[in-house]
């Protein structure tokens, strides 16, 4: 099973929520922990654990033997991201600009331009007692946002495959701390999960946010709930929305100066403040619940 | 014309709400855009008038003439992004996942795959309701581009401060270190970093003062929330002094933050206008001490 934590605005708690629900499913089975959030990573600051090593993560990159190469300029025309440019005496790669496609690979006439790899960042693995929180970390002045997360979801798989062969009881669950925003990183890193919870605040900033980040997710056909965040009194914008767009609303987590400050210093909200322990058992069960309900 | 763009790595550090804050009290006339492109916000608070929208298409995506197709197969399996998949006998493309590499139109045999140009957002010019030219963005569902939305933003602002002749551009940044933020961050004269005083806002603000070297610009720094963890305040405080950031002004955690959003105000037309010899601080050193070179 996998859960992901999204919610389109940055800042509204989605990691808190998800190391949160992380550290409450590792009590009763293998739990996988994924900060896809690769421009900035976060969650690995909630858990006091050394890295135990972290595994580059590169992509496919062309590389152009100049010996066979005679200028045709069919690389240059056939990449629609502007990577190559043709001189007469050489072809100029911009790394930066390379979507790895391969379509220079395949077009090439003489086939002198060839596969070779650039690094775009690491997969970072931290073990604690049943659970394993894997952090992709994108090199700062990378772009290759979406392809490091693919790379730390299949590292994910792999890792889960083998847990569950381990396993004498129930299989690995997967939570996911997804990116902020509506694009490709945050559609990257939603794609696949059993159910998305989308965490939100109440103020127009949230909602607005929520509202485009549901829109992305129905465009995806995934299925998602509402989990609001810094909720105060007399307020009832969130769940007024969730009515207006039948999305179920699992939970309530108050605006709250502890809160704020447990977060701030890293400290894990069920081990930090005692009561919100049974809040976020009680919206984690909601969450499987729903999340097993359509398979 | 000086460009200020406000930038954080982290999200929800309150950028948004500064750069709203700032553009209420602005001492000079500027021009306003919005570059978080995924999510955009400055329009809440600033509630443009005059709102005029246009298209923006950038990148591609194939089309399938199923009638010339011949189940080949080449097109899917030269697509690295695994993007085109057979969906009821017939090839099809998953459009959140395509690149818009178009190689699948150039190996296709039978020549049934065109390209298209995508829709990939709106931009929007107006005038916010303190009267200010400004520039935002709307990017479509789940697309790629947002970089090169953000560019064309970046494009329409300066070409608006030219053509009122304005000589300042506050610019709204988005949160990460990715495509969207290079793209806000290339060519401005310097950045307004808004710091928040916890483990992942002192983590992330590390990680963008490294993109910041790359590009060399200026910086100046506003640490949020600056009483939520001694810690992590000492930390980016003592980050910004070893890179000669200077930290222009502090502020507290306070639910008087969110308060102002919802309802509708910048942070000083709320009562006795709180903060308000800070916010009139960073202007002053925005505009005289060497911030913007």
């Amino acid at each position: 099973m996998t859960i992901a934590v999204a919610g389109g605005k940055g800042g509204v708690g989605k990691t808190m929520v998800a190391t949160s629900l992380a550290l409450l499913l590792a009590r009763e089975q293998d739990t996988l922990l994924l900060d896809l959030d690769v421009e900035e990573p976060n969650a690995h600051l909630f858990f006091d654990v050394r890295s135990a090593g972290s595994e580059e993560v590169r992509v496919m990159l062309p590389r152009v033997e100049e010996e066979y190469c005679d200028r045709c300029g069919v690389c240059q025309d056939v990449c629609a991201f502007h990577a190559l440019l043709v001189l007469p005496d050489r072809v100029l790669l911009f790394p930066e600009l390379c979507k790895s496609c391969r379509g220079c690979v395949v077009l090439c006439p003489v086939g002198a331009v060839v596969d070779d790899t650039k690094r775009i960042g690491v997969v970072e693995e931290r073990i604690l007692p049943r659970l394993t929180v894997l952090t992709g970390r994108l090199d700062v002045g990378c772009t290759d946002v979406p392809a490091l997360i693919r790379a730390v979801k299949s590292r994910a798989r792999t890792q889960a495959a083998a847990n569950n062969l381990a396993a004498t009881s129930r299989s690995t669950v997967t939570v996911i701390d997804a990116p902020p925003g509506c694009a490709c990183a945050a559609v990257e890193a939603v794609r696949g999960a059993d159910l998305t919870v989308l965490v939100t605040e109440p103020t127009p900033f949230g909602l607005h946010d929520l509202d485009l980040i549901a829109q992305t997710l129905r465009a995806l056909q995934q299925r998602f709930v509402v989990l609001l965040n810094k909720a105060v009194p007399h307020d009832d914008s969130v769940q007024r929305w969730c009515e207006a767009e039948r999305v179920a609303l699992i939970g309530a987590i108050p605006l709250d100066d502890d809160v704020a400050r447990a977060c701030a210093r890293g400290w894990l909200l069920p081990h930090a403040l005692p009561w919100s322990a049974p809040l976020l058992l009680g919206i984690l069960q909601r969450i499987e619940a729903f999340a097993e309900e359509q398979v | 014309m000086k460009r200020i763009v406000v930038m954080s790595g982290k999200g929800g550090t309150g950028k948004t709400t500064f750069t709203a804050a700032l553009a209420a009290i602005a001492p000079l006339p500027i021009v306003l855009a919005d570059c978080d492109v995924d999510a955009a916000n400055l329009h809440l608070l600033l509630r443009p008038v005059a709102a005029q929208q246009q298209r923006f298409l950038a990148g591609a995506l194939p089309v399938f003439d199923s009638r010339s197709c011949s189940h080949c197969g080449m097109c899917a399996s030269a697509c690295v992004f695994e993007a085109i998949t057979l969906r009821h006998g017939q090839y099809a493309v998953d459009a959140a996942a395509c690149e818009g590499c178009g190689i699948c139109a150039r190996v296709c045999p039978d020549g049934c795959i065109s390209m298209t140009q995508r829709l990939t957002g709106h931009t929007i010019e107006a005038v916010s309701r303190f009267g200010q030219p400004m520039v935002y963005a709307q990017l479509c569902v789940g697309q790629e581009n947002s970089g090169k939305l953000v560019t064309r933003v970046r494009q329409l602002t300066d070409e608006r401060a030219r053509s009122e002749g304005v000589d300042f551009v506050l610019v709204d940044g988005p949160p990460g270190l990715g495509c969207p933020a290079i793209a806000a961050m290339s060519g401005v004269d310097a950045l307004l970093l808004l710091a928040e005083a916890g483990a992942a806002g002192a983590h992330d603000l590390a990680r963008m003062i490294e993109l910041r070297a790359r590009f060399g610009m200026p910086a100046a720094c506003i640490v949020n929330k600056a009483d939520l963890d001694a810690v992590s305040r000492a930390g980016i405080l003592e980050r910004c002094e070893r890179e000669e950031i200077p930290v222009l002004a502090e502020f507290p955690w306070s639910p008087l933050f969110p308060e102002s959003l919802r309802q509708g105000r910048t942070l000083t037309e709320m009562p006795e206008a709180p903060f308000r010899a800070s916010l009139d601080f960073i202007w002053t050193s925005l505009l005289n001490h060497g911030v913007t070179s």
